[in-house]
């Protein structure tokens, strides 16, 4: 763990010394540059190569904008950014191309070049069909909600027993794994606690757990939550087959912990399927601490 | 025997039937409070005639030395007649015995007894609502103006007198009262006219069908009988309506709002990926274009931009509501809704009504009040002559401040006696603070919410866990609020040269980059970093781009701008281009280039830290904006936050003291730096000055003038504050014009003039207390705070009938420099 920690330090120092302000000057000139149409061409295209990601993303649009769908093969060289907004619009970009072969492979290139692990998962979110995304918000704190919610009382959900395989071919979601009927007896089974000690070894990739557990009669409440204490890093969350949403933080989440509202999802007095997808980029991965379900009032 | 005994028993019964139903006899029903010199004083008496025939009778009414002058002459006809007798109120305050006699050519036919109260007008203020109940005379002690009583409910219940008697009570104590119209969270009401989902479901938190002819029509009936039936009590002098209900709704799908849609876009229907009311994020929307530019005609924003504006019906329904109010009741009568920001940042929340309120928690900070005040600023901009108040909540959520889970070494020595107490008083710092932050913007009325918690110890959810906290207030209230208020209101705001945008689009697409009035999401603590960093930015919203308003500003920061409309886009290409500054974070549309490029950051559970790392970004804001843009006012250190207005030449400075630590009360839990710290250094306003005054100290302060600033050197205790006139010319000397006589009765008036050293009036406006002195020297009804406007104010008092005649005085006071002048008025 201690490893991780200090890779992600060196990241994260990395990316701030990359992002050096030129000023206002310099972007004003660029601006001019490419609003000017005898010289927006050649500017969009400079500022591809700038080093200020600012410019690069405005470059990037210009150069789209001029160019359309012609300018993909140019961007395959784009595809290596380190910044996250240039990603980000390059991969809408691609996805939205009307030549989907074409957007596909710079989708595709972005996902095998690019060295951070979470831009090739952004990429991956557009080119795969793994489309599965909520934006979440707990009771407790939406802005429209003004009472306090509590919780009072919290069910542990078991240590063992959690159904567990790896998806390398990240077509899981395909197959029907977070639906409740899935047969899933194949699997292993895991404890909670990282994969490395428990036959995965330095697994990298997208791994799936499943587990079924039984609630009480309706306990009388407000608000329901899972709350997962560490999952390393990424997790998409289904509760009885509907998905309840997502911690996406790229690897720097995979000590913090997150709460997913399941209010509507959670069955009372019966069985309910939990299944958790995990994305891991780096050295161990998988729900490390434990799960519980929280009840609030 | 027998038979005798029984005949006379009924015989004497007959005669008592018939003594008894010969009887006259009078009540008083409604309002038995009054206010001095109110237009229309009218007690109303029930007289009932037991006869047949209409009988010719005179009505005497005996008070406050008052002894039957001027009878009524009646015509009573058989039954109840209601009387409606007009009194004199020309007197002291006070309660009144009142004897009302009824006689005719006869003699007397009835005689009733009450007690009348009559209390002082209530003059120029700036009111000071409690959102609640609580103790009148510790509410009074505290300077609260108003306070809510369920009129709606008991009018419901068919509670009449006990309405009345809530309000006269108050009034007593000098205190008016506001109902709140909360017929939407009736069960009755939900079940019948629920909002229901695509399947024909009620959602899950009850919301009213807002666009159902019927259920409208219901609430403005209740609205009607409310209005009709305190139309004559101006001791109800305001309406909330509908508080908090925009926070439940959801597209409805019942008929009626499809029916609304298609009439309003000519036959278009709702779209079908609308689940919710908050929009639909755009990550998966196909064909959302990679630019992030949406056509300006895009359906799903049309659709929510009708919803949020009139389409769900909750903004019509207000003001339908207040309008049914106005109808009635002819009198001043403010209606107001709230929480008024707490919805997509679009114009129009609360239709019509005459306010707008918000409340907002003091909690990590208490900068949010300024920032909470600055969205209700932006919201009204959309309703000409629309007022705005702003409120505080007085407690605090435990988890927020002391978690109850949470255990610390040396714990609050209030948990001892509320270790389970959900809401806690906030503390006496955050209070001030907070209230320097709100009145340094320009609001017509102050709220606060949470009275258990400030008042007294209870068993409801709010808990009275720090005394302190309502002796700040008082303070405030009696340094402040009273002295100050009438000319608080008066100020406007400065046009301000730095705008933060809150889009509806981006709110609508994104779903997690707008504020909600809660002081959510980036944009929010970006507009802390600034305050902290003596920016003073404007919120303004799509709209105020589209009529042009880009114009007035030099720096325009986009916080979250994640997605914009065509047309805004274009409008703020074209502001760079014309030399503004843009300033935006990582999430920018990649159309626009940043002037400069910022990182958005996010708070801490922490308070400290939290705190630290966003004045540390302004401060990095601040410097890249240096070279190319100053604030007109600076102060050396980042806990001295300032903010302008600006009355013609006259600037006013409200400085407030933001150094805070962590102490015992709720420190131990790190949350919040709760208690405030003292704090030197100096301000800097880039304008010549010639001088400077206090106006909560009422003396002028030093300063160094220098050709193209002043610098004041502040000093503040922990959680203060202070407000700063600038002028050109120092003030020389208040003048008093007054009559040298007076008749008790009679209305007399008297011209104040400030004037500065070369002869000439001020262009500012500038607080005046004025009071008039009986021959007891007690003040007199009518004494109180003004506004003197260039500075000129004229004055009027009516010397009460029942005050001793004698030599009077009348006292007046400059609050900006403290000049004083005296007049003698021989009442007679």
């Amino acid at each position: 763990m201690y490893r991780k920690m200090i890779w992600l330090f060196a990241c994260c120092l990395g990316l701030a010394l990359q992002a050096a302000d030129p000023g206002i000057e310099p972007r004003r000139k660029i601006r001019q540059a490419i609003e000017n149409p005898a010289t927006a061409q050649t500017a969009a295209e400079t500022a591809l190569t700038d080093a200020d990601p600012a410019i690069r993303l405005y470059g990037l649009y210009h150069y789209t904008r001029i160019h359309g769908e012609k300018a993909l093969p140019k961007l395959f060289a784009m595809s290596m950014d380190k910044d996250p907004s240039v990603i980000n619009f390059l991969t809408m970009f691609a996805a939205s191309a009307q030549d989907r072969e074409a957007g596909q492979a710079l989708l595709l290139e972005i996902m095998n070049k690019n060295p951070n692990h979470t831009l090739r998962r952004m990429a991956a979110r557009y080119a795969s069909t793994f489309k599965f995304h909520k934006v979440t918000k707990r009771r407790k704190f939406d802005p429209q909600w003004d009472y306090e919610l509590r919780p009072v009382q919290t069910i542990d959900l078991p240590l063992t027993g959690w159904r567990f395989t790896t998806d390398p071919l990240v077509n899981g979601h395909e197959n029907g794994f977070y639906e409740i009927s899935f047969d899933d007896s194949a699997w292993k089974l895991l404890k909670i606690g990282g994969w490395n000690k428990q036959g995965f070894p330095d697994y990298t990739g997208i791994a799936w757990y499943r587990i079924t557990f039984t609630l009480p009669e309706k306990i009388d409440s407000k608000a329901v939550e899972l709350y997962f204490r560490g999952v390393d890093e990424c997790a998409w969350v289904w509760l009885n087959g509907v998905y309840c949403g997502q911690h996406d933080e790229g690897a720097a989440g995979w000590n913090r912990p997150f709460y997913l509202d399941v209010t509507e999802e959670i069955k009372w007095n019966a069985a309910n399927t939990l299944v958790v997808r995990v994305d891991n980029s780096t050295m161990d991965g998988g729900i490390w601490k434990p799960v519980s379900i929280e009840i609030l009032k | 025997m027998k038979k005798i005994t029984l005949f006379l028993s009924i015989a004497v019964l007959c005669f008592c039937m018939v003594a008894e139903e010969a009887a006259f006899t009078m009540d008083f029903s409604y309002r038995k409070g009054f206010i001095r010199l109110e237009e229309n004083p009218l007690l109303h008496i029930n007289i009932n005639n037991p006869g047949r025939q209409d009988v010719s009778a005179e009505l005497t009414l005996a008070y406050a030395g008052l002894n039957g002058l001027n009878p009524l002459k009646l015509k009573l006809t058989p039954g109840r007649n209601l009387v409606k007798a007009r009194l004199e109120t020309r007197f002291k305050p006070g309660s009144y015995p009142l004897k009302a006699v009824l006689s005719s050519a006869a003699g007397q036919l009835a005689a009733a007894e009450t007690t009348i109260t009559i209390t002082a007008e209530q003059g120029d203020i700036l009111p000071v609502m409690m959102w609640g109940g609580g103790n009148l005379s510790e509410l009074k002690r505290l300077g609260f103006t108003h306070y809510l009583v369920m009129v709606n409910i008991l009018l419901a219940r068919n509670q009449t007198a006990d309405a009345i008697t809530n309000i006269d009570r108050a009034l007593s104590e000098n205190i008016y009262c506001f109902d709140r119209f909360s017929l939407a969270t009736e069960k009755e009401f939900l079940e019948k006219f629920q909002r229901r989902d695509r399947n024909g479901k009620p959602y899950e938190r009850p919301n009213l069908d807002a666009s159902n002819p019927e259920a409208i029509e219901w609430t403005r009936k209740r609205a009607a009988r409310v209005g009709e039936f305190l139309a004559e009590h101006p001791g109800f002098d305001g309406a909330l309506i509908n508080s908090e209900v925009r926070d439940g709704t959801q597209p409805s799908f019942t008929g009626f709002e499809e029916a609304e849609f298609r009439k309003a876009t000519g036959g278009a229907e709702v779209p079908s990926q609308v689940k919710g009311s908050n929009g639909v994020p755009y990550f998966g929307l196909p064909g959302f274009p990679s630019s992030r530019i949406v056509p300006d005609n895009d359906p799903l924003l049309v659709y929510y931009q009708w919803f949020w504006k009139t389409g769900d019906g909750w903004n019509p329904l207000q003001g339908i509501l207040s309008d049914t109010y106005h109808e009635s009741i002819k009198r001043p009568f403010l209606t107001f809704f709230d929480p008024a920001v707490r919805v997509p940042p679009v114009w129009g929340s609360g239709g019509k009504v005459d306010a707008i309120n918000h409340w907002t928690y003091t909690n990590p900070d208490p900068l949010r009040m300024g920032l909470a005040a600055d969205e209700m600023i932006a919201m009204a901009d959309g309703a000409p002559g629309q007022k705005i108040m702003k409120m505080t909540q007085l407690f605090w959520y435990r988890d927020r401040s002391a978690p109850v889970a949470m255990k610390v070494e040396n714990p609050p020595s209030w948990i001892q006696e509320e270790p389970d107490a959900k809401y806690i008083t906030i503390s006496p710092d955050h209070l001030k603070i907070a209230f320097w932050n709100k009145i340094a913007r320009r609001l017509d009325a102050i709220l606060y919410h949470g009275s258990p918690s400030l008042l007294s110890k209870s068993k409801n959810a709010y808990r009275y866990t720090n005394p302190h906290t309502k002796e700040a207030l008082a303070e405030l209230s009696a340094s402040v609020i009273k002295p100050l208020g009438p000319t608080l209101k008066r100020i406007p705001e400065r046009q301000a040269d730095v705008a933060i945008l809150q889009s509806f689009t981006n709110a609508i697409f994104t779903q997690n980059n707008h504020s909600y009035g809660s002081a959510h999401a980036f944009t929010s603590d970006l507009h802390m970093a600034l305050q902290w960093n003596h920016f003073q930015p404007a919120i303004i919203y799509d709209e105020h781009i589209l009529r042009g308003d880009l114009a007035k500003y030099k720096v325009l920061f986009l916080p979250g701008a994640e997605v914009l409309t065509q047309s805004v886009f274009e409008a703020i290409l074209e502001f760079q281009r014309g030399g503004g500054i843009v300033v935006a974070d990582e999430k920018i549309v990649p159309g626009i280039l940043p002037d400069i490029s910022i990182k958005s950051v996010r708070r801490y559970t922490v308070a400290e830290p939290s705190k630290k790392v966003f004045q540390k970004l302004g401060q990095q804001i601040k410097q890249k904006l240096a070279p190319y843009y100053q604030s007109d006012f600076e102060a050396s250190n980042q806990d001295l936050v300032v903010r302008t207005r600006r009355y013609k030449t006259a600037d006013y400075l409200f400085v407030l003291n933001d150094k805070r630590a962590y102490g015992d009360y709720v420190g131990q839990y790190r949350r919040v730096l709760e208690n405030g710290v003292p704090n030197a250094g100096t301000v800097t306003l880039r304008r010549k000055a010639g001088a400077i005054y206090d106006l909560v100290k009422h003396q002028a302060v030093d300063f160094q003038a220098l050709p193209d600033r002043c610098e004041i050197p502040v000093s503040l205790d922990a959680g203060g504050g202070m407000i700063l006139l600038v002028l050109d010319e120092p003030l020389a000397k208040i003048e008093l014009n007054a009559p040298g006589t007076a008749k008790p009765g009679e209305p007399f008036s008297a011209d104040i003039r400030i004037t500065t050293a070369d002869g000439n009036a001020p262009d500012a406006l500038i607080p005046v207390e004025a009071t008039l002195l009986n021959t007891q020297h007690e003040p007199v009804a009518g004494s109180g705070w003004h506004c003197a406007a260039d500075g000129r104010v004229t004055v009027s008092f009516t010397p009460s009938l029942n005050d001793a005649a004698g030599e009077w005085r009348l006292n007046v006071r400059d609050l900006a420099s403290g000049n004083t002048a005296s007049a003698l008025i021989q009442v007679k």
